[in-house]
């Protein structure tokens, strides 16, 4: 279809101003609103798939500012329709699940707008390849979730929105100040015609650059030692933001590595030994997180923060996967765990606000024997924590497995790879420990509290359709898989 | 069986259970009776289909079904593989499974939560067939967790219950650092050869390098130990008698502890080239039998006897396997002909005790006796299950064990047979001691207030039925020679030689004190207890301390672990940023004064101090100490960020003075550029 | 060159307005009129290079000024619903309660 990307981009942008408008009323005409302008932008989003899958990559581009080099491209290929795909499947879980789970705050309009709004920072982060543009919607993505975390959020929520705003927000300046460097070197501001340009670069200057940007996304990606912004902003965030929080906002810092990093800059620094100790470190660090995410979350007791420590974790295999560049088994592996990952972690931050609301109680402590009294949250929180943990058939193990055979394989070129993803594989028993215990406190065993209410019906839905999808994932990876490495392989 | 059928059924014979288990909830709504129903004729549907490939193999009519092709981008395919190995496995677990479902309509009548019983239950039995039918290592591995899963659902099934949930992470945690070594294992395999099917694997298994070779082996050797429940990670299955009998007879008396033996089996062709391997095997086969059999000889726990027995029983069968280095060699079928025994005789050691942990509400053996009179019939299997697992000719396990023990003199070395054949009578030993403290003898007082009756027609019939296959299975021996296409020669006269009274009369040698301690009562069991021998009931009692140190290592971890999430995560992380922002805005105090003062003093304080802090710096240069110029640089850069802020606050005049100014400034610097 | 003149002028009245006047709508306005130097300001240096990039981008500029005016005067009205007052030093006195 002709202009779907631009409309794909722009769509949310009107959801905000109309739900506002549409919803004085009633909150429900606004989410419903912002609703269908998703669905229609996935839809959008979904008509470029034979493009994608003939042609490998989809383009559109439009005239802008001959100044800045470069028109406003808009583009998709296996990764980014992927990833954007599962971000619009999860913004509508989020706002499905948003109907009955904050059906007692005030000003639901705002917040459905807001919604909206963040939903054009986060496709665009994905959709376009102007670096600017990229910036544009990197830092747009901010301004809501500031607003999302502070105003529905519980405990000190402004607190913790500010810890999560200026963390990102200083990131972003090292980004932006690799985006000026490569205008500065290349006079383009396409991540696709930088790469060529920047083989004729400096190398001393390329490799400032890699590591300006790599440690802007590694803030955004909350690698240990940068994470400190996530606990709070994640547990104190209301269940949807959360989901969205962990599942796409901070995976758009690995996708970003990828693309900015690795896949523009990476390329003309290759034959430096010094590039290899980057990886080195990247693969350091992924490890160093995934084992504190793990033993953190096996330490916490409150529930949104142990899943917050998790996404810790899990960032760390993605960061981990990331170092094995360019093997296309750790590439694919990589960005389906995204996409896993984002399934995954929603539908358990999903749960977790279910859990709570239905509740009134955050500390695992004081939870118990809530299977037979929340039947279906229990099977949505196994299935969901299930696949965090890595079991087959569910969605994480396969791409975990698939991060492991790129870590053997690299292992196979230089001996260091053998160290860390061995080290990566013992970490998959923490997981499934704080999983365990995550479930055995809240669901098994007796119950101490007296009164849980039914779960209403929105949230359930919208828990079903990332439980079903978390499942496909697992079960049946190979259309998305196809969709991935015909991307890699380019 | 339908022709066409029959293409498909090393497919549907692991499929149909897991899609029918999925189906289970839904058949639930239409009421318990029908959920059983559709239950137990899966359970039927899945034997017929294990059977009907059976007759493939003898005809020799090996043709491979097709694979589908699941991530084609890695060459990554879902297969089946038509071997006498996986066909054997198949029926084992589809008829055992059969036979456990039907005892559970009895046994679990009176439970609530039955659908999720049953849809974990048949989930179990398409994974595990799935895991044995499966061609290439990847499949088996996603079987392999999956079963793990399976089980760690069913122990926690009483999950109101703190010790099953308890046990359930136990095991599910314990059988996971297992799989990550098998994990660990495939993945090396797989970055050396690049693929991941058997066949392949086995092909091209001689051009790997001989210490990757090693290292793969070894690993997949823990793992295997690890999910069969043998030294040193042996301690789950104890935990997992938490689980409901027809639970534990299923998933750690029959099949899936047997998982472990499938991969030595399997994997034999590859490693068996490695010198050290086949001897680790053996090795690690014949402590577990021993140690394992010492632990059930201790226990007063009645569900304990089955399970270390288990332990034991599997270690046999390892240390069969290791004696094989083909699977021609008679080690290696006498190992799988007493895991089928086992599965016979162990199972139904575990359906017939279920009835009695049912009723008595206990499970301490100290408290029992006397029980034949009230349960002949259970008491009449018992005596079947001591018989079988002994290893008493014409039961099953005479034949298989006397294989076992044959092939370990058949290698010769000395420590290994003792340790087989002390294992062989400690197995009757602990089995009688059994028999004797439940039913021989008079009714305790704690049983005199309970009316205990006999287990109910469905689950005698079912026990009776594995009773049935221990009695004949071991006259079977031959046609089960040739369905595994081994070359051994099974002869039935051979057992009427010197090695079958040996082992008879190690077995008596065995049986002996117990039956002075136990049946006679004429030596104390407290004897045994006191002095030297303290030590090992000791140790006995504390499993070899096997489980103490995991439990202080894992409760160490957890206090490392809470420990560092305090001071890391909430003093660290925590104040960090805080102390950096905390020094910004230190340095931006003290300025309030001049803040404060009117419009008109503004000026000429903004001058003052403007000029002050010139002379300061200039003074701190003719100085020349560099500490004070850093502080003076810092203190004016903070000065400045105070000003700064300020104007920021809501104050429009300030505002607007500071902006105008500004750009005077900045026309100044123009201007002075031309 | 006179236009020039001109943008100076009206700059430096907005300066003086900005910086004297203490209604706040006075502020406003003087903000304005700085606005339209500027603006008045490109069209002038356009017309002397002869590249029509200025008009464009006083046409920008407009637009952009019109919505920023409005949107503050919007915020005026309600700022002087609420605490009554609209003259600025009271109103940044207010701010230290």
């Amino acid at each position: 279809m002709i202009a779907s990307l631009l409309l794909a981009l722009l769509l949310p942008a009107l959801s905000a101003p109309a739900a506002y408008v549409l919803g004085r009323k009633s909150a429900k005409t606004a989410a419903n609103v912002v609703l269908l302008f998703s669905v229609l932008d996935l839809f959008f989003l979904l008509t470029t798939i034979p493009d994608v899958l003939s042609g490998g990559r989809y383009t559109e581009s439009y005239y802008w500012m001959p100044m800045l080099g470069s028109p406003l491209t808009l583009f998709v290929d296996g990764i980014s329709l992927s990833m954007a795909a599962i971000t619009l499947l999860l913004i509508i879980s989020s706002i499905l699940f948003s109907v009955d789970y904050m059906e007692d705050r005030k000003s639901l309009r705002e917040y459905y707008a807001l919604m909206g709004l963040l939903t054009v920072g986060l496709v665009g982060v994905f959709l376009t390849s102007n670096l600017m543009v990229f910036y544009f919607c990197w830092e747009f993505m901010l301004i809501p979730t500031y607003f999302i975390i502070g105003g529905w959020g519980y405990r000190e929520s402004y607190r913790a929105a500010f810890k999560f705003f200026i963390f990102t927000h200083a990131g972003a300046v090292a980004v932006l100040l690799g985006i000026g460097a490569v205008y500065m070197l290349t006079g383009d501001l396409d991540m696709f015609q930088a790469k060529n340009l920047l083989a004729a670069a400096p190398q001393d200057i390329l490799i400032w650059i890699f590591a300006a940007f790599t440690l802007g996304f590694a803030v955004k990606m909350a690698i240990v030692p940068l994470h400190m912004w996530l606990p709070d902003a994640h547990a104190e965030a209301p269940a949807p933001m959360s989901a969205l929080l962990s599942g796409v906002i901070i995976e758009a810092g690995a996708y970003a590595i990828l693309r900015v990093s690795l896949g523009t800059v990476f390329p003309s620094i290759a034959s430096i030994p010094v590039s290899n100790q980057f990886l080195y470190a990247l693969s350091i660090f992924g490890v160093i997180s995934a084992f504190y995410g793990a033993f953190t979350a096996l330490a916490e007791n409150d529930i949104k923060r142990i899943v917050a420590y998790s996404s810790i974790s899990h960032m760390g295999y993605a960061l981990f996967g990331l170092s094995l560049f360019p093997f296309a088994e750790g590439m694919i592996g990589t960005v389906l765990h995204l996409v896993n990952h984002a399934a995954s972690k929603g539908l358990l931050f999903l749960n977790a606000g279910a859990i709570m609301k239905q509740t009134e109680v955050r500390d695992i402590n004081q939870m118990g024997g809530l299977a037979s009294k929340m039947p279906l949250t229990a099977v949505s929180t196994a299935v969901s924590s299930f696949s965090v943990a890595g079991i087959p058939a569910f969605a994480c193990f396969m791409s975990e497995f698939l991060i492991f055979m790129g870590g053997f394989q690299a292992g196979g070129t230089d001996n260091f790879y053998y160290t860390t993803t061995a080290l990566m594989i013992v970490a998959t028993v923490f997981s499934l420990a704080y999983v365990l215990r995550l479930f055995w406190k809240v669901f098994l065993e007796t119950s101490k509290i007296e009164k849980v209410e039914k779960v209403p019906v929105s949230m359930s839905i919208s828990m079903v359709i990332l439980s079903v999808t978390v499942i496909i994932l697992g079960v049946w990876p190979g259309p998305i898989i196809e969709l991935i490495s015909a991307a890699v392989f380019s | 069986m339908v022709f066409g059928l029959e293409y498909y059924s090393p497919w549907l014979v692991w499929m149909l259970p897991i899609i029918s288990s999925l189906c289970v909830p839904l058949a639930a709504k239409f009421g318990s009776k029908a959920r059983d129903c559709f239950v137990i004729l899966t359970g039927i549907a899945t034997l017929i289909l294990a059977t009907s490939m059976i007759s493939g193999i003898y005809s020799g009519d090996l043709k491979s079904p097709p694979s589908i092709r699941w991530i084609p981008v890695v060459d990554i395919e879902l297969g089946v593989l038509f071997d006498p190995l996986s066909i054997l496995f198949t029926n084992l677990i589809a008829f055992v499974g059969l036979v456990v479902l039907i005892y559970s309509l009895s046994y679990m009548a009176h439970e609530e939560g039955l659908t999720r019983y049953y849809f974990f239950m048949l989930f179990f039995i398409g994974s595990m067939i799935g895991l044995v039918m499966a061609d290439n290592f990847l499949q088996m591995f996603i079987f392999w967790e999956l079963v793990g899963m399976c089980s760690y659902m069913l122990v926690s099934f009483w999950y109101k219950r703190p010790e099953a949930v308890k046990a359930g992470m136990k095991v599910f945690l314990m059988t996971k650092i297992g799989d990550i070594s098998l994990l660990a294992s495939i993945l090396v395999v797989y970055a050396d050869l690049h693929i991941l099917s058997y066949r392949q694997v086995f092909e091209r298994s001689e051009t790997m390098a001989l210490p990757l070779l090693t290292v793969t082996g070894f690993l997949t050797l823990f793992g295997a130990l690890t999910k069969s429940a043998q030294l040193p990670l042996h301690t789950w299955l104890y935990s997992a008698m938490e689980a409901p009998t027809s639970v534990s007879c299923l998933l750690h008396g029959a099949t899936m502890v047997k998982a472990g033996v499938y991969l030595i089996a399997r994997t034999q062709l590859m490693f068996s080239g490695i010198p050290v391997w086949l001897n680790s095997v053996a090795w690690a086969g014949a402590i577990t039998a021993l140690l394992g059999a010492a632990l059930a000889l201790h226990t007063p726990d009645i569900k304990g006897v089955p399970a270390y027995s288990t332990i034991s029983q599997i270690g046999f069968m390892i240390a069969a396997l290791g004696t094989a280095s083909t699977p021609e060699a008679l080690g290696w079928f006498a190992g799988l002909f007493h895991m089928i025994s086992h599965a016979f005789f162990q199972g139904l050691g575990f359906l017939a005790i279920g009835s009695i942990v049912h009723q008595l509400g206990t499970r301490d053996m100290r408290k029992m006796g006397g029980l034949r009179n009230d349960m002949p019939i259970t008491f009449a299997l018992c005596i079947i299950v001591i018989l079988a697992r002994s290893g008493i000719p014409p039961f099953c396990s005479f034949f298989s064990k006397g294989l076992i023990a044959s092939s370990l003199l058949s290698t010769g070395n000395t420590p290994l047979i003792l340790l087989i054949y002390s294992a062989a009578a400690v197995t009757f030993a602990y089995s009688y001691r059994f028999l004797v403290l439940t039913f021989a003898g008079e009714k305790p007082d704690y049983l005199r207030n309970i009316k205990v009756h006999e287990a109910p027609r469905l689950m005698s019939a079912s026990a009776g039925i594995l009773a049935a296959g221990c009695i004949i299975l071991g006259f079977l021996g031959e046609p089960l020679v040739r369905f595994l296409g081994s070359s051994f020669v099974f002869d039935l006269a051979s057992f009427f030689g010197p090695e079958s009274l040996l082992f008879l009369v190690t077995l008596l040698m065995g049986g002996l004190p117990v039956y002075f301690v136990y049946q006679r009562k004429s030596i104390s069991p407290e004897i045994l207890r006191k002095g030297a021998l303290s030590f090992m009931d000791k140790t006995l009692e504390n499993g070899y301390f096997f489980d103490p140190v995991y439990g202080r290592i894992a409760g160490r971890l957890t206090k490392f672990l809470e420990s560092l999430h305090e001071t890391v995560e909430m003093r660290v992380m925590e104040h960090a940023p805080y102390l950096v922002a905390d020094g910004i805005a230190r340095f931006t105090h003290g300025f309030r004064e001049i803040a404060e003062m009117n419009f008109l003093e503004r000026i000429p304080a903004l001058v003052a101090t403007r000029s002050m802090q010139l002379a300061i710096i200039t003074l701190g240069y003719f100085d020349s100490t560099l500490d004070k110029m850093i502080d003076l640089l810092a203190q004016g850069a903070a000065l400045h960020s105070l000003k700064i802020k300020k104007i920021h606050g809501g104050a429009l005049p300030q505002f607007v003075l500071a902006a105008v100014l500004g750009f005077i400034f900045l026309c100044i610097l123009l201007l002075l550029t031309f | 060159m006179n236009y020039i003149v001109l943008s100076l002028t009206l700059l430096a009245v907005g300066i003086y307005g900005l910086v004297t006047k203490h209604n706040l709508l006075k502020t406003l306005i003087s903000i304005e009129v700085i606005a339209a130097a500027a603006s008045m300001n490109f069209v002038a240096f356009a017309s002397i290079v002869g590249d029509s990039l200025g008009q464009a981008f006083l046409i920008l500029a407009l637009s952009v000024d019109t919505a920023m005016t409005a949107i503050v005067v919007a915020l005026v009205l309600v700022a002087y619903r609420e605490l009554k007052v609209l003259d600025v030093w009271d109103l940044s006195r207010l701010k230290e309660k």
